[in-house]
């Protein structure tokens, strides 16, 4: 519930958190996986590229932008200096968990959304699905954004916003803020998953033609043959 | 709409138009689940309930209105809507209420409409189906049934909304779970649709057409249970003895559990105390994944079925399943008191209390 007494209608604003931290165990040693170069392009500066560009000419009036540092969090840094230069309103979050999973990822997020006024509702973006794309992220936003397929729905019913392909959930998935609490309490490597179990009735399912937004790199594998191939920025 | 059904035909009989309405989100302290109906005829008749009593008479008007425009309508009452003061819906919940205008269900019209048809027939031959019905969207009020092995009559208007619906039925009809589910696609369309599974009912089986039998099938059925009584000795199992009964049988308890196909949601409750019964009884119950197994008999009875039924090769633990003394310990002795003692019993069962 919101406490807001101001009788004016509140400006929505979706965050974008950016899960940057992890130290990709699954994946080669050598580099983190976070700077891995994709067609000339680290993993790291796209995602924060997509989640910038996905984020002009919004209705909102200063968007809010978390990037999740960890492992290495310095070299990281590093990669997107160029990015925040023009982008000062990107807060770097630095969690000192990082080696304990996901999870702790998204509470240090939380826990800083939760003290900015007018954050109605946070994506998260893992920095592995290099096939993103920027209206994919629009559109979640703009789902929670119009309240589509909200009928009947009252104060207190947030929602949760799932891209999907052929019955397959995959990420980034958008949280109402009535949900904050929830993710605080994950654990370890525990995703979102158990959350959306719980609240099935509160998913809106963004039903994609195309996979591709939602493959992420798990393994060098996965880049071998560059399957499909990356678009040009 | 397995109880509303003998009601809306009756009215549409008489030519009186019906709306039905239906719980399809809930969420806080909501009195009545997702799923649950109220149905309505232009003449006033009111049946079900979609709250228990607090919003009925916001929802009868929406269902006028409904019958008049033949456009469906949404209504919802909670703390934060307007409409929950004035109508109050006090326990503090939150419930989305769908009313659509209903086509004619009458048994002796042609069939007005393909799926809400399959769904009927699922319903009267005791067998699972998910009843989809878009309730936003372009293809508004479109039907789709589905049953258990996959198999759809009718369409929502989408390709892939099918598609997608095809494969949530596939997990919710068999966890006997409804939902409202809501999803986008690239063509820029959007939907939400009100899946809704309708289980067969729980059966209870009692095998021994006694005494007790007679009460513990009438308040089995006023449960919703759907009731089967065995008893090879037909001057027991007889109609007149067992008005609630579903279904008498007068086979050899054997034959007849196998021929039931006894299941997850399936009760059975043994009360003849003669093991001629109750062995071979036993012996296809306890091999079958029961919701509830219960046996009369005192301690000594139950020694002897035990013993019979360890010469069977069935172990301790096989047995450990069934409940005996059958009933929770109410002190009462006439067949009454047995008898709630024992629909007692299969309530905490059923609700996950180890009695």
């Amino acid at each position: 519930m919101d406490a807001n007494p101001n009788p004016e209608p509140e400006r929505a604003t979706v965050a974008a958190v950016l899960l940057a931290a992890g130290m990709s165990s699954r994946f080669a040693a050598g580099q983190p996986k976070q700077l891995l170069s994709l067609g000339g392009e680290t993993l790291i500066h796209r995602a924060l590229r997509l989640v910038l560009e996905a984020s002009e000419n919004t209705t909102e009036e200063a968007p809010v932008i978390c990037l999740v540092l960890g492992h290495a969090a310095e070299e990281v840094r590093a990669a997107i200096d160029d990015l925040l230069a023009e982008a000062p309103r990107v807060v770097c979050l630095y969690n000192t968990d990082y080696a304990l999973g996901q999870s702790t990822s998204v509470r240090c997020s939380v826990k800083y959304l939760q003290t900015i006024e007018g954050v109605s509702a946070a994506y998260f973006l893992p920095i592995d699905q290099p096939w993103m794309t920027v209206s994919l992220l629009r559109r979640l936003v703009a789902v929670h954004d119009r309240n589509v397929g909200h009928c009947g729905g009252g104060q207190g019913d947030g929602k949760i916003v799932v891209p999907s392909c052929g019955g397959r959930v995959g990420s980034p998935v958008l949280f109402d803020r009535v949900f904050f609490p929830e993710l605080l309490q994950l654990e370890g490597d525990q995703g979102g998953r158990q959350i959306l179990r719980r609240h099935r009735d509160h998913i809106h399912v963004l039903e994609l033609d195309d996979e591709a937004p939602l493959h992420d790199i798990d393994t060098l594998d996965d880049i071998e043959g560059l399957e499909p191939p990356l678009p040009q920025s | 709409m397995r109880d509303l059904l003998p009601f809306i035909r009756r009215w549409q009989g008489a030519g009186t138009p019906v709306a039905l309405a239906t719980v399809v989100k809930a969420w806080g302290s909501a009195p009545r689940p997702i799923g649950a109906q109220m149905a309505i005829s232009r003449a006033g008749d009111m049946q079900g309930s979609v709250s228990g009593g607090c919003v009925e008479g916001a929802v009868y008007e929406t269902a006028q209105e409904v019958m008049t425009s033949g456009r469906t309508q949404w209504v919802s009452f909670g703390v934060s809507n307007d409409e929950a003061s004035a109508v109050g819906l006090t326990c503090g919940g939150t419930i989305a209420i769908f009313v659509e205008p209903l086509p004619l269900l009458t048994e002796d019209e042609a069939p007005a409409d393909a799926p809400l048809t399959t769904l009927i027939t699922a319903l009267d031959g005791e067998r699972p189906a998910l009843l989809a019905t878009v309730v936003e969207g372009s293809t508004l009020g479109a039907r789709m049934t589905l049953d258990s092995s996959g198999d759809s009559v009718g369409s929502l208007g989408h390709p892939q909304l099918d598609s997608q619906v095809r494969h949530l039925t596939a997990e919710l009809l068999p966890a006997q779970r409804s939902q409202l589910h809501s999803l986008s696609f690239d063509d820029g369309t959007t939907y939400q649709v009100f899946l809704h599974a309708h289980p067969p009912r729980q059966r209870l089986v009692v095998v021994g057409a006694v005494h007790v039998a007679i009460p513990l099938i009438q308040f089995a059925k006023s449960l919703g249970f759907y009731t089967v009584v065995i008893d090879p000795r037909t001057a027991f199992a007889t109609a007149g003895r067992f008005p609630h009964a579903d279904t008498l049988c007068t086979d050899w308890p054997d034959e007849a559990l196998r021929a039931l196909e006894l299941d997850e949601s399936s009760f059975v409750a043994l009360l003849s105390h003669d093991l001629k019964l109750d062995i071979p009884a036993l012996e296809v119950a306890l091999r079958r994944p029961l919701r509830y197994l219960g046996a009369l008999g005192s301690k000594k009875t139950h020694a002897k079925r035990l013993a019979a039924l360890a010469e069977r090769g069935f172990t301790a633990d096989d047995t450990a399943r069934i409940h005996n003394p059958i009933g929770l310990d109410l002190g009462g002795r006439r067949a009454e008191e047995i008898a709630i003692a024992i629909i007692a019993e299969m309530v905490a069962v059923d609700h996950g209390r180890q009695p």
